[in-house]
C-alpha cells in the first residue's frame, strides 16, 4: 500500500534516511515539499541509507533545457543573422509550455559558416532538431542552439505551395506534390 | 455599536476566539497550473498560480533562482459599494509586495533558476480579513500547482475591541477603529513571517496576548487547510487510478 503525503509532512530522520527529490531537510528531520506518492529507494550499497523521494501528482516537472540537451522546436522567425526557435520538446519529453531559443548564423552548420544564408537554411514553420550550447542573456531568448552536426537541422518542412517536403540531401528538400526544390539545412537521420 | 455583547457574542453570533466558517476548494480553474477558492465567512478569494515557467520580465531574471510575481486585484463588486480599484495603485502594489516577500521564504526558489512563478489574486467578496484570506488561498493554489514549499503560510486577523481580544474580524469589526493585527505563520515551525498592525495603535500590554491568539488561530486554519489538501489529493489519486 503506497503512502501519499502532503506538503510539510515529517517523513523521517536524517540518521535513517537520505533526502531525495521532493523533500528537504530541517534540523535533522526530512520533510516533504510537494504533495505526492512517497517512494523509498533502497540503496544497493548496504552501508548507504534509503532515499526518500516524492513523486509529485502534477505531471509538469521543473524540467528546463540544459547545455547538451537535444531539443525539437519550431522556427518562429528568421533574420539575416539568426533564426528564432520555439522549443517544444526536450529529448522525448513534450513540454507543456515552450521556451525560446536562437540559432545564430555561425551555428547553423559546420562548413563555410561565414557564407551561410539564413533563408536557405531555415524558413518559418520548419520543425528542427538542435542542441543547446549555452544559456541566453536577458534579451528575447533563453537558450543558444546549434545545428552544426549532420543529425541536426530541419526534420520536417512545408514547401511554399504548402505541401510536405522530403529530404533530398543535406542541403535540399523536395516538395512531394510540385517537385520543387527548396534549400534547407537538413538533418540526416539514420 | 456593541461589538461584543453581555453574553460574549459578537455581531455575527460568534464567540471572541471563534473563527468564521472556512471552505477550501482546490483545482477550480482548469487552465491554470494551480488554483484555489478560499472562503472565510463571507470573504471569498480566488487565486491562480502559473509556473514555474520561462521568465517574461527579463530585467528581473535571476540566474540562480526563480522570481515570484504577485498580482493583487479586487473585484468592483466585492464590497458593499461598487468601487473600481486599479491593480497598479500604491496600496495594491504594497499588498502584492508583502505577499510576495512572505512566499519567498517558503517556496524553494533555488530549484528553478531563471524562471518565474505567477500568483494572480482576485478578491471576489470582501468582508474583512482580505489579506489573510489571500495568503491562505495562495498557499492552497501553490500546493495545487505542485510548487515545492518548505511549509504552509497561514494567516488570520485579530484585534482588541471593547476590552476583548477578537479573532478573525469581519469588515464591521475592522471598521470599528481598533488596531488590526494580521499574523502570517509557518505552522510547522510556529514562526511568524509577516506581521501587520494598522488602523490604530495597540498597547504593549495587550500585544502579546493578541499575538498568541492570532498564532493559535493560524494553527487552526492550518489544520483545516491540511485536511482540505488531503481530501483533494485523495480525489486526484482516485480519479487517476494511481495506487
Amino acid at each position: 500500500m503506497s503512502q501519499f503525503v502532503i506538503t510539510g509532512q515529517r517523513l523521517g530522520q536524517t540518521t535513517q534516511f537520505e533526502s531525495g527529490q521532493g523533500t528537504y531537510i530541517h534540523e535533522s528531520y526530512i520533510y516533504s515539499s510537494v504533495c505526492g506518492k512517497l517512494i523509498l529507494e533502497e540503496s544497493e550499497d548496504l552501508k548507504k541509507k534509503t532515499t526518500l523521494t516524492i513523486q509529485s501528482l502534477r505531471s509538469k516537472t521543473s524540467i528546463q533545457p540544459t547545455v547538451g540537451d537535444l531539443i525539437t522546436g519550431r522556427v518562429s522567425r528568421i533574420r539575416l543573422s539568426s533564426a528564432q526557435i520555439e522549443i517544444l520538446c526536450i529529448g522525448d519529453l513534450p513540454l507543456k509550455e515552450s521556451f525560446s531559443g536562437i540559432i545564430r548564423k555561425q551555428d547553423v552548420r559546420s562548413k563555410n559558416i561565414d557564407r551561410v544564408v539564413m533563408s536557405e537554411s531555415y524558413q518559418p514553420g520548419d520543425i528542427v532538431r538542435a542542441e543547446v550550447i549555452s544559456l541566453g542573456e536577458s534579451r528575447g531568448y533563453s537558450f543558444y542552439l546549434t545545428s552544426a552536426k549532420s543529425d541536426l537541422g530541419v526534420i520536417h518542412a512545408k514547401s511554399k505551395s504548402g505541401f510536405k517536403m522530403k529530404a533530398n540531401s543535406e542541403e535540399e528538400m523536395v516538395c512531394e506534390k510540385t517537385n520543387n526544390i527548396e534549400k534547407r539545412k537538413v538533418a540526416i537521420l539514420n | 455599536m456593541e461589538y461584543v455583547n453581555q453574553e460574549g457574542l459578537r455581531i455575527d453570533g460568534r464567540r471572541v476566539n471563534e473563527l468564521r466558517k472556512i471552505q477550501c476548494k482546490l483545482g477550480v480553474l482548469k487552465r491554470a497550473d494551480g488554483s484555489a477558492l478560499f472562503e472565510q465567512g463571507f470573504t471569498r478569494v480566488l487565486v491562480a498560480v502559473y509556473g514555474p515557467r520561462e521568465i517574461t520580465q527579463r530585467r528581473k531574471k535571476l540566474h540562480d533562482k526563480a522570481i515570484i510575481n504577485v498580482e493583487y486585484s479586487v473585484a468592483t463588486f466585492s464590497m458593499t459599494r461598487r468601487k473600481k480599484t486599479s491593480k497598479r495603485n500604491k496600496i495594491s502594489q504594497e499588498i502584492a509586495n508583502s505577499i510576495r516577500k512572505s512566499f519567498e521564504t517558503v517556496i524553494q526558489l533555488e530549484l528553478f533558476p531563471s524562471s518565474q512563478i505567477d500568483i494572480f489574486i482576485q478578491v471576489l467578496q470582501a468582508d474583512g480579513g482580505i489579506i489573510p484570506a489571500c495568503i491562505n488561498a495562495s498557499t492552497l493554489a501553490l500546493i495545487d500547482a505542485g510548487v515545492p514549499m518548505t511549509d504552509y503560510l497561514c494567516s488570520c486577523s485579530c484585534s482588541f475591541i471593547d476590552e476583548e481580544n477578537l479573532l478573525d474580524l469581519n469588515h464591521l469589526e475592522e471598521d470599528s477603529g481598533g488596531a488590526i493585527v494580521t499574523v502570517t505563520l509557518l505552522p510547522e515551525y510556529n514562526k511568524i513571517t509577516l506581521l501587520r498592525v494598522y488602523s490604530a495603535r495597540i498597547k504593549m500590554k495587550n500585544f502579546e496576548t493578541i499575538l498568541k491568539l492570532g498564532q493559535n488561530g493560524c494553527q487552526r486554519i492550518a489544520d483545516l487547510m491540511k485536511s482540505a489538501i488531503k481530501e483533494h489529493t485523495i480525489n486526484q489519486v482516485n480519479s487517476r487510478g494511481i495506487l
